[in-house]
């Protein structure tokens, strides 16, 4: 079959028929539970008296017990799916007999990406070294290329990773495999970033699959992905579901605890409705480059930011727009060895979150875009309301503890006193709780993975007390998106930060600079209702609670030995943990001791024969990519290429920098230096052939301790 | 090959450095500067480094001579830079026209390249004629940073943001649209207030 068969295939819209049952499936049973719980709720308002304020809180509740009706569905149907072994929610599998594409002028190559941001070098470049080997241990190794993409624009980060880099390529089997290139210009941020690779280097391969600084995969899952898509013509990309590991803080542990446990369950009901609709996240995915650089590259959104401007979260609308070309995406849930990091405390988290909140409310601006399909809209909506969610059930309590405050209830049971109030009620709990139940249930019968938690009742009391804490953390989290909603709404962007990663831990400076607000908050609503409405005040306690405890939960649950207790007391143990994979134990021990030393990548640049070579090297192939791509560039190309009439600035830096130390130029000066080719050869040879006298102690000092400076 | 002790040659082409308490620590920058180098080279071969020290100091002791306001630290570096550069000339294509540092560079980057793949150490700037196996290996090391390139433009489609796009001209068209939203929020804001106050009398 070629390719341009398929893509007239893809037209047909007959593609989404023969799944279309599964949504509707889905969709109905969510409909008909956010039904009869807004009947109840209609029918317990009226029963209080009907006012416009219940009018205006049954929206919300309709809205609001819809979404949770929607994360229930997908825990029932995934329980349902895996506990009688439907095959409904899987991708087709490798098929050796399937047609392959055959127009391709390129052997069908795989170019493993990974952009990097100034993320810890020691621990992205252990990552890939861990999967590097991983894949050369399969049969498939000859398919796969690796590219650092690296986007990175601290001088010292820079440095540390071509050295990273040069390290790789002491193995001769790394040697034209793994591919270093770094971007003077940021343009576009990782969506740039994975464009600029495809504009050099994409037309050399067929697949990418793209990673995280943090990723983690099994060369097995990699090759299987290869190979599905080889037997899948008319699939463009397959997301896995990344597995959290090495969560170190009692906090991460309790999100890589949570994910293992009711993932699986939560990602059947998933592959369930969306089938060949799916979404992709970003990472650890695999994507069908001549599509992706056909149908991909994103167009800027008009107006300003936040809403307007580039496309922050592109990997959503990637996905919509690969649909809306009629090939299909798909989520390889059942396909295990793809690993990710997580957030270590909640303030780590909250910082991710207002990104991806930022993210998600741009995508408001596309969810009524013609030709999109259905699928895709639903995925839009899912994740704005993942946070639009927060401000609406704040809005909802204030009101109706507002009326409950304004009516001057004096009975602690006056809420569920009706049965309509109890059963509505007691419907929110289970759709709340049921979920987690249910993949409880569904460990019972999985020998295997109930051995990986350390037997269910040593997952049952881990998601007992992970349940206990999400109670307490929820409104600390409601209040945060709440903020970063409303900052959206009035205009204020979010810069482009590095993930902080690893239990570095909160200290209480910051905690109580995030959560200062939302204690004093607590305990201004906890003084007012006690003093005025005692029952009001216990039935708002949980909430209050969390709030009070903000700063101190926050603190703790970021702090590595108490995470190091609870892993000690195999409290949110999982099968990562009781046999740990090869390559996330490979990770996470970097070969080399970390050296923190300041300015140890500059001085390596300058002193070290080889690096300065290197750097060198790199500096000359970049400046030719950039010159001989101006066409695809564009106008950035020119500007990243240093211009003669800069030499003189630059050689004055350079004079500088020997003169005075690494500590005398600015980030800004320093990248200048690091970016010229001849000042980085000349500065090589002035270190080394200049008396002391001429040369600032720091280098009188590096020299001395030269052998260990990179 | 291994170097062997009756290879090494200690004695200097002029006697008359460190001779004197004032020019020791001077001669000693000079060593530990031309040692650190060769250090940072990864020459592993102890008798073999010991020998290029002394080698280049020799030669930077003949040339204080003729120079004598110049420091011994600066003539054993030039030294080691000539020797290094003359060195790499005998192997690197098209050197006679390339300014040294690059050739330096270049050289650098080859003997890094075949570390893993010939032995080269015993040969390090000797004038002992250096086998084909080397002298091929250092010509065709390479550093592939990423495959060729193979430009392809991607243009982007455009997408239609149907209601959405309507609502944006709008906002647009009035200028101050930012302002604006901030106000209706506010005033949103209250009016929620003060709608709740009274619904809930």
């Amino acid at each position: 079959m070629s390719i341009e068969e398929i893509e007239e295939r893809n037209k047909s819209p007959s593609v989404d028929r023969s799944t279309v049952w599964e949504a509707f499936l889905f969709f109905s049973v969510t409909l008909g539970i956010t039904g009869v719980g807004t009947y109840l709720m209609a029918d317990y308002l009226w029963q209080l008296d009907w006012s416009a304020s219940s009018t205006f809180l049954l929206i919300l509740f309709t809205v609001l017990f819809g979404y949770l009706a929607f994360g229930f569905s997908h825990a029932f149907f995934g329980f349902i799916l895996r506990r009688f072994h439907l095959p409904y929610a899987n991708m087709p599998r490798v098929d050796e007999e399937a047609s392959r594409i055959e127009d391709f002028e390129v052997h069908p190559r795989v170019a493993i990406i990974i952009p990097i941001y100034n993320e810890p070098v020691d621990r992205v470049f252990a990552g890939i070294r861990a999967i590097f080997d991983s894949v050369m241990r399969t049969s498939q190794a000859d398919a796969f290329d690796f590219f650092i993409l690296s986007d990175s624009n601290q001088p010292e980060q820079w440095i540390i990773e071509e050295a990273a880099w040069l390290n790789l390529l002491r193995d001769p089997a790394a040697q034209d495999r793994v591919f270093y290139r770094r971007r003077p210009e940021n343009i576009a941020k990782k969506s740039g970033n994975v464009a600029d690779f495809c504009r050099t280097w994409g037309d050399h391969y067929r697949y990418m699959i793209v990673l995280d600084a943090d990723s983690i995969m099994k060369g097995e899952t990699l090759t299987e992905l290869y190979l599905r898509m080889e037997s899948n013509p008319r699939v463009a990309l397959i997301q896995t579901a990344p597995v959290l590991v090495n969560g170190e803080s009692l906090f991460g542990r309790m999100q890589q605890f949570a994910n293992r446990l009711y993932g699986p369950v939560f990602m059947e009901g998933l592959g369930f409705w969306q089938q060949g609709g799916g979404n992709f996240w970003g990472h650890n995915a695999i994507v069908r480059l001549r599509p992706f650089m056909e149908y991909c590259d994103l167009p800027e959104l008009p107006g300003r930011k936040p809403f307007g401007g580039h496309i922050l979260s592109h990997d959503f609308v990637e996905a919509g727009l690969l649909r809306r070309a009629g090939w299909e995406v798909w989520m390889a849930h059942n396909l295990e060895g793809s690993y990710e990091e997580g957030p270590q405390g909640i303030i780590e988290s909250a910082q991710r979150d207002r990104r991806w909140c930022q993210g998600n409310l741009q995508h408001g601006m596309l969810l009524f875009a013609r030709d999109l399909r259905g699928k895709t809209r639903v995925h839009l909506a899912n994740g704005i309301l993942g946070y639009v969610a927060s401000p609406l059930w704040l809005i909802f309590m204030g009101i109706a503890f507002w009326r409950a405050y304004a009516m001057g209830s004096g009975s602690f049971l006056a809420p569920v006193e009706s049965s309509g109030g109890l059963t509505v009620l007691l419907m929110t709990f289970v759709l709340l709780y049921a979920p987690k139940v249910l993949c409880l249930i569904d460990l019972i019968f999985d020998k295997e993975r109930r051995r990986g938690f350390g037997g269910f009742l040593n997952a049952a009391g881990g998601a007992f007390v992970e349940t206990f804490f999400s109670a307490l953390i929820a409104p600390v989290m409601m209040l945060f998106h709440t903020k970063f909603v409303i900052w959206n709404l009035i205009g204020k962007t979010v810069g482009w930060g590095a993930q902080r990663r690893g239990a570095q831990g909160t200290s209480w400076d910051e905690a109580f600079l995030a959560h200062g607000l939302h204690t004093l908050l607590g305990i201004g609503i906890g003084i007012f209702t006690a003093m005025t409405n005692p029952v009001l005040f216990w039935w708002l306690s949980p909430v209050l609670l969390g709030l009070w405890l903000g700063i101190p939960i926050s603190v703790w649950t970021s702090r590595l030995e108490i995470g190091l207790l609870a892993k000690r007391n195999r409290l949110f143990f999982t099968p990562e943990e009781s046999t740990p994979p090869i390559e996330v134990v490979e990770a996470t021990t970097p070969p080399n001791e970390p050296d923190h030393r300041r300015y140890r990548g500059i001085t390596a640049a300058v002193l070290d024969p080889f690096l300065n070579a290197v750097h060198v090297s790199l500096l000359r192939r970049n400046r030719r990519r950039l010159m001989a791509g101006q066409k695809v560039y564009g106008a950035s190309a020119a500007q990243s290429v240093p211009k003669s009439g800069e030499s003189r600035v630059r050689r004055l830096l350079a004079e500088k920098l020997l003169r005075e130390g690494p500590h005398s130029l600015d980030t800004a000066e320093t990248i200048l230096v690091l970016s010229d080719i001849d000042n980085m050869l000349w500065l090589h040879r002035q270190a080394w052939l200049r008396p002391n006298k001429d040369l600032d102690l720091w280098w009188q000092r590096a020299i001395r301790e030269t052998s260990s400076a990179v | 090959m291994e170097l062997t002790v009756e290879a090494l040659s200690f004695q200097p082409s002029s006697g008359n450095w460190a001779d004197c308490a004032e020019s020791l620590e001077e001669w000693n920058e000079a060593y530990r500067r031309v040692e650190s180098y060769f250090s940072a080279l990864r020459v592993e071969n102890k008798l073999l480094l010991s020998s290029l020290v002394f080698k280049i100091l020799g030669i930077a002791s003949e040339r204080l001579g003729k120079e004598p306001g110049r420091l011994p630290v600066e003539l054993a570096a030039e030294e080691t830079d000539r020797l290094l550069v003359s060195w790499f000339r005998r192997f690197l294509v098209g050197s006679e026209v390339e300014p040294i540092d690059r050739l330096s560079a270049r050289g650098r980057l080859a003997l890094l390249l075949v570390d893993t793949k010939v032995p080269w150490q015993h040969l390090f700037l000797t004038d002992e004629p250096v086998p084909e196996e080397v002298v091929n290996a250092m010509r065709t090391a390479y550093l592939r940073a990423d495959p060729d390139f193979r430009f392809v433009e991607m243009r982007p489609r455009p997408i239609d943001l149907g209601i959405v796009a309507v609502a944006n001209r709008t906002f647009e068209s009035m200028g101050i649209w930012k302002t604006a939203v901030q106000w209706l929020l506010w005033i949103g804001f209250g009016l929620l207030l003060a709608a709740n106050f009274f619904l809930t009398r």
